[in-house]
């Protein structure tokens, strides 16, 4: 992505920007952003203690989404230095006002940033946003949920050899911290739908009965479809393992339902009707997929990779939204 | 591949080899269709008759009842692994790779191409048109992760139930990241399906080994970008060199796994088969469908 010059910019001026983006500008506002030389930018930011806290978390969130777009293009470097430009705008909002919607806005950032830094497997990154994080936000459950992700990222990232007994302790380990992070995150809010399902997750690869049990809690308070798809995805995967066979078709059905443009429930039944002996019931439903005008982004893939959680993401801009 | 005689007959004289797959298996007429490779010092043996086989199933030994050598046409579904891996030249010489094998083919034959990367995508459905095949392999991209077990599931899915003979060909350059589905229940599926799957592969993948394994295929390591067009032209020839052998189970149950043990009668070769075949319990109607 060139960077565009000065002139060529016209009024796009920094305040110009945040206010198109504050305004529901997201996504052309960040690519014009994006194309700024690291000078301006860091002349720009030097005036964000004059803005008012509102247009503060726009600016924020309008740094965040250049980077989205950087990273997308390829432009790590300059993707990194706008996340550092929307840490500093926050800094400055902070320091401006310490009301709870602030703390809340740039806890939740710093979660929404480590994921950014996980779907890019760059782990020491997003390590250290979460342990800046937590020093200043203890008790903020998002924070914990992460930081049990990125747990369960280097456990998966990593090959274990499971001829060895130092390593599957390790990865026991591993697992063990990441499910103690949840716990946490889910004793300052029982109705936490991704922490019980990150939970039951380790529950389930842990041969814990325990999982099913968080995968049905995960249900009851979830209120994001992210939730509701993912958690009858895993009851599906539960039921199956239990041999409950109408209950998985059941959770898959019941995902598809919530996400029909995604892939994961139709690969799951499909299987099942392979293993019922129904070969002719199985290609109807990869056809099924196969031939969907729409297919979208599966929840499962951002979950299990580490990817943006873009229930945050959409959570964090509607905080920027000023009306 | 286990069919019934009459319907195989009936679907055996109609022209179109899409014809529909028999609805309802009928105990008693059974025949069982095996694709069988026979190599000594990696070259293909000819000119074996059916009483040059010895086969058991489930330890019962059977007689071979006819044996042909490359007489059916082909049902090849190319599984391209297209993830970000391999954006670059890699991707430039699986597309040759594709486009050459595609070219080998036979009129008659057919070819479908799926690719994955975290999305599976069915590029070409089943078709004798191969310049639609061409045209979509020239158009695919690199970019994504890699979800090859919930890809392989799909594609056996999408099998055709006609009278060709199916063979799978995935290449894929690196180990799955994002499936849903475990290894096991691939392996199941294949084991299931009777399909014969050949796996290129750049790295070591135990799970395509399995894979292989469970179908009668094989697998074939690229040492470089360059060999792939002629791993996938062996793959290509391998199959084309493999006998089709048939026969009518005798003395075992019906229902459940069927182990198969092939060998020859006389003379030293490898015989490369697919450990076996599933057929599904009797439902209350006292019948059920082919495996």
């Amino acid at each position: 992505m060139p960077p565009v010059a000065a002139a060529q910019r016209g009024a796009d001026t920094y305040e110009a920007l945040i206010d198109r983006y504050a305004r529901g500008d997201q996504q052309d506002a960040p690519v014009l952003l994006a194309r700024w030389g690291r000078a301006e930018v860091t002349a720009a930011i030097g005036r964000a203690g004059r803005l008012r806290p509102g247009v503060q978390r726009a600016a924020a969130m309008l740094h965040t989404d250049a980077a989205v777009v950087l990273l997308a293009a390829d432009v790590t470097a300059l993707a990194i230095f706008h996340i550092n430009a929307a840490s500093r705008v926050l800094d400055e909002m902070k320091a401006g006002s310490r009301d709870a919607r602030a703390q809340q806005f740039d806890a939740r950032w710093h979660a929404f940033v480590a994921s950014v830094y996980t779907s890019r497997a760059m782990i020491d990154y997003a390590d250290r946003t979460l342990r800046d994080a937590l020093t200043s936000y203890s008790r903020e459950p998002l924070l914990y949920v992460a930081r049990g992700a990125l747990q369960e990222m280097r456990v998966g990232s990593a090959f274990v050899d499971l001829r060895s007994g130092n390593q599957i302790a390790r990865r026991d380990r591993a697992l063990e911290a990441a499910a103690a992070d949840y716990r946490r995150a889910i004793g300052f809010d029982n109705r936490l739908a991704i922490a019980h399902l990150r939970l039951g997750s380790v529950h389930a690869a842990q041969r814990d009965d325990r999982a099913r049990e968080n995968f049905e809690a995960a249900l009851a308070s979830a209120t994001e479809l992210r939730d509701r798809y993912l958690a009858h995805l895993f009851l599906g995967g539960m039921a199956e393992r239990e041999n409950r066979i109408d209950d998985a078709q059941r959770e898959y059905d019941a995902a598809r339902a919530l996400a029909p443009g995604c892939q994961t429930p139709y690969i799951a039944l499909a299987r099942i009707e392979q293993a019922l002996g129904r070969p002719d019931r199985a290609r109807e439903i990869a056809t099924a997929f196969t031939t969907l005008p729409d297919k979208t982004n599966d929840p499962w893939w951002d979950y299990h990779l580490g990817g943006f959680d873009q229930v945050l993401l959409a959570w964090l801009r509607a905080e920027a939204r000023i009306e | 591949m286990i069919r019934s005689l009459a319907i195989a007959a009936a679907i055996a004289a109609q022209a179109a080899p899409q014809a529909p797959p028999p609805a309802v298996f009928r105990s008693g007429i059974e025949v069982v269709e095996l694709d069988v490779s026979v190599t000594r010092g990696g070259q293909p043996v000819q000119g074996l008759t059916a009483r040059d086989f010895a086969l058991t199933d489930n330890g019962v030994a059977q007689e071979v009842d006819s044996v042909m050598l490359d007489r059916l046409p082909l049902s090849v579904t190319l599984v391209l692994d297209t993830s970000t891996s391999v954006a670059g030249d890699r991707l430039a010489h699986l597309v040759q790779a594709g486009d050459g094998l595609v070219s080998a083919l036979r009129p008659d034959d057919r070819v479908a191409l799926v690719t994955f990367s975290h999305l599976v995508d069915l590029r070409v459905p089943m078709t004798e048109d191969k310049p639609a095949v061409r045209d979509a392999l020239h158009n695919i991209t690199g970019l994504g992760a890699t979800a090859l077990r919930d890809a392989v599931e799909l594609a056996l899915a999408l099998q055709p139930h006609d009278r060709t003979r199916p063979l799978m060909l995935i290449f894929t350059d690196g180990l799955d990241t994002t499936s849903w589905l475990a290894e096991d229940a691939v392996v199941d599926t294949a084991r299931r399906v009777g399909v014969v799957i050949h796996a290129v592969r750049v790295e070591s993948d135990r799970f395509l080994e399995r894979l292989a394994e469970s179908s009668g295929g094989r697998t074939w390591s690229a040492t470089s970008d360059r060999q792939l067009r002629e791993l996938f032209t062996s793959a290509l020839d391998e199959m084309r060199a493999r006998y089709l052998l048939t026969y009518t189970p005798k003395g075992v149950a019906r229902a459940g796994w069927h182990e198969l043990k092939v060998r020859l009668r006389n003379g030293r070769a490898d015989v490369t088969a697919r450990p076996g075949y599933f057929v599904a319990a009797a439902s209350s109607s006292g019948s059920s469908r082919p495996r």
